[in-house]
């Protein structure tokens, strides 16, 4: 029978191929695919960015688990997709580097951790203008979009992201997150963020208050 | 060369303080300025780290405004030796100010490629390099051999995550390790190389490795990847003559303060969320020069009184650290020169205090 903290140490160790076996094995044995999910890829990862947090595991280490915590989900993303209405996302994040910034690790960072949450992700990349986070939020019905820079010459141009959203009053639901290394907390009331995340995990975290899931 | 301010120092007093021989007051003042450069001269960052005119016209706009006691030869200073091994920057055209980059996904090397027989760029030939090298030739010539002028280079990590891309690299030092050791035994051969020529141009050199952060990497990782190939680089660079070596890692690097010493370079970095006081300890018990940094953001938004005031308690704490200097985190571009010189007015006024 499965033991979902084993599912939940082999993501922890980066351990793609046991995880992937894992999730074959609870599948068989007719478990849930939400189970599965929650239990065994979503709590896995919880525990990995809580550890990130304190400097127990460093990006490397988030990176090999996050490629496990993929090779689970892509066996079960046709199961869940079939089952789109019983296994809803926990929410839609879009996601970008803001215009000018081409930097892109914090911002991955939280797209793995934001997909290991429940979330669904839509990642722009890099330099992307304010008319792309408006699209985006509007395409995928965002619930959340977040902002990222590396720069202090970039950080600016989050504000003109925000002005651009709350001159869109139909999109006055989107909660407007900011992050990066430059960016503190000061600075996003400033701007008139809905939020700000010191670093991935805490910003996931911050994601899940937003949708009403913790 | 007319100067606005109060002179940089000499040469010999960089010297004594690097060498950490007696506290000095006041305390070195070395701003960090790369892409902030072109706004002395009305340029974009994209401009001037093309064209070897504009980037001494600027470089020798900066040392007049400031009169800082170092200047350093970069703009985009992570770029410069990956572009000359094949990635392909970014610029910007026009007005934009933005900064030249790499986009992800334009990296050249792939993980488990043999890198054993890879070029090494010519420094007088590819890519950016020659602007940098003429460049330095030319400050050189200007502000004279009485002044500590310091050509950038990218430390052995950034580089090779700048030809491999961040993910890949990161990945492979837990699933490839040998082949990362082999991809910064080339970053380290193509960053030499460049630091020979700045030196043959008649600069020092300043090597720049933020993405070796404990923020991003691990302290036991740097150890087992950073730290022998950057020990290396100071120990080439001492052969060449260069004894003073600085090294910029950004961020709170307290966790990795011991392995940098470790590297043998002696101009070491605490930036303002890094932990002063245990640097200042560390630095102290093994002889290396610190310099401390204020926020990048303090610098470019608060008034010039309320930045000298931030300034003022820094160079207060380490009066009393031999080889200490005061610095600024990387200037935003368009920052007023009033607020630089502010920090400057800090480090004098120490002196009289």
């Amino acid at each position: 029978m499965i033991d979902y903290a084993q599912i939940n140490q082999m993501l922890y160790e980066g351990n793609a191929r046991e995880v992937e076996r894992l999730v074959r094995e609870a599948l068989a044995e007719a478990r849930p695919v939400s189970e599965i999910l929650n239990e065994g890829l979503i709590a896995g990862m919880a525990v990995v960015g809580e550890d990130f947090k304190y400097n127990i595991l460093y990006v490397p280490e988030v990176l090999v688990a996050a490629r496990a915590m993929k090779a689970g989900l892509a066996i079960l993303k046709p199961l869940l997709v079939a089952s789109a209405t019983e296994n809803p996302p926990r929410g839609t994040l879009v996601i970008g580097t803001v215009k000018g910034d081409l930097h892109d690790i914090g911002k991955n960072l939280v797209c793995m951790m934001a997909e290991g949450a429940g979330f669904k992700v839509v990642d722009l990349g890099v330099d992307q203008p304010a008319e792309r986070f408006l699209e985006a939020a509007v395409e995928h019905r965002a619930d959340i979009v977040g902002m990222s820079a590396l720069l202090t010459t970039t950080m600016p141009y989050m504000k003109v992201v925000i002005d651009a959203f709350q001159a869109r009053p139909e999109l006055a639901g989107v909660k407007l997150a900011v992050g990066g290394a430059p960016v503190n907390r000061m600075f996003a009331d400033e701007i008139g963020a809905d939020g700000y995340g010191p670093d991935a995990p805490s910003s996931v975290e911050m994601f899940l208050k937003f949708v009403g899931a913790t | 060369m007319f100067l606005a301010v109060p002179p940089p120092a000499r040469r010999s007093e960089v010297e004594s303080v690097l060498r950490c021989t007696a506290a000095r007051v006041p305390p070195l003042f070395l701003p960090a300025i790369y892409e902030h450069k072109a706004s002395f001269i009305g340029s974009t960052p994209s401009a001037i780290s093309r064209s070897a005119d504009l980037l001494t016209r600027a470089m020798l706009a900066e040392y007049q405004a400031l009169g800082a006691d170092g200047l350093v030869v970069g703009v985009d200073v992570y770029n410069l030796e990956a572009e000359a091994a094949g990635c392909t920057v970014t610029f910007y055209e026009g007005s934009d100010t933005s900064i030249p980059g790499i986009k992800p996904g334009n990296h050249i090397v792939h993980p488990g490629d043999d890198l054993s027989h890879a070029p090494v760029p010519n420094p007088l030939r590819d890519g950016r390099m020659p602007v940098n090298i003429e460049a330095a030739r030319r400050v050189r010539r200007e502000v004279g051999d009485d002044y500590w002028l310091r050509g950038a280079i990218s430390g052995p990590f950034s580089l090779a995550i700048s030809l491999v891309g961040a993910e890949a690299l990161f990945l492979a030092c837990l699933d490839q390790p040998a082949w990362v050791h082999q991809v910064l035994e080339y970053s380290g051969r193509i960053i030499k190389a460049f630091g020979r020529a700045y030196i043959d141009a008649g600069a020092e050199l300043i090597v720049f490795d933020s993405q070796a952060s404990p923020e991003l990497l691990s302290p036991p990782m740097y150890e087992e990847f950073v730290l022998p190939v950057t020990a290396d680089l100071a120990q080439w660079a001492a052969a060449q003559g260069i004894r003073d070596l600085p090294l910029i890692i950004g961020g709170n690097t307290t966790p990795i303060a011991e392995l940098q010493i470790r590297t043998g370079c002696n101009n070491l970095l605490c930036d303002f969320t890094g932990d002063f006081d245990e640097w200042a300890a560390q630095c102290r018990a093994a002889g290396r020069a610190l310099r401390r940094n204020i926020s990048p953001r303090l610098l470019e938004t608060s008034t010039p009184d309320e930045i000298y005031t931030v300034a003022r308690r820094e160079v207060e704490r380490g009066r009393d650290l031999p080889g200490f200097i005061m610095g600024t985190a990387v200037v935003p571009f368009g920052t007023p020169t009033e607020n630089i010189l502010a920090v400057k007015r800090a480090c004098l006024d120490a002196a009289t205090a």
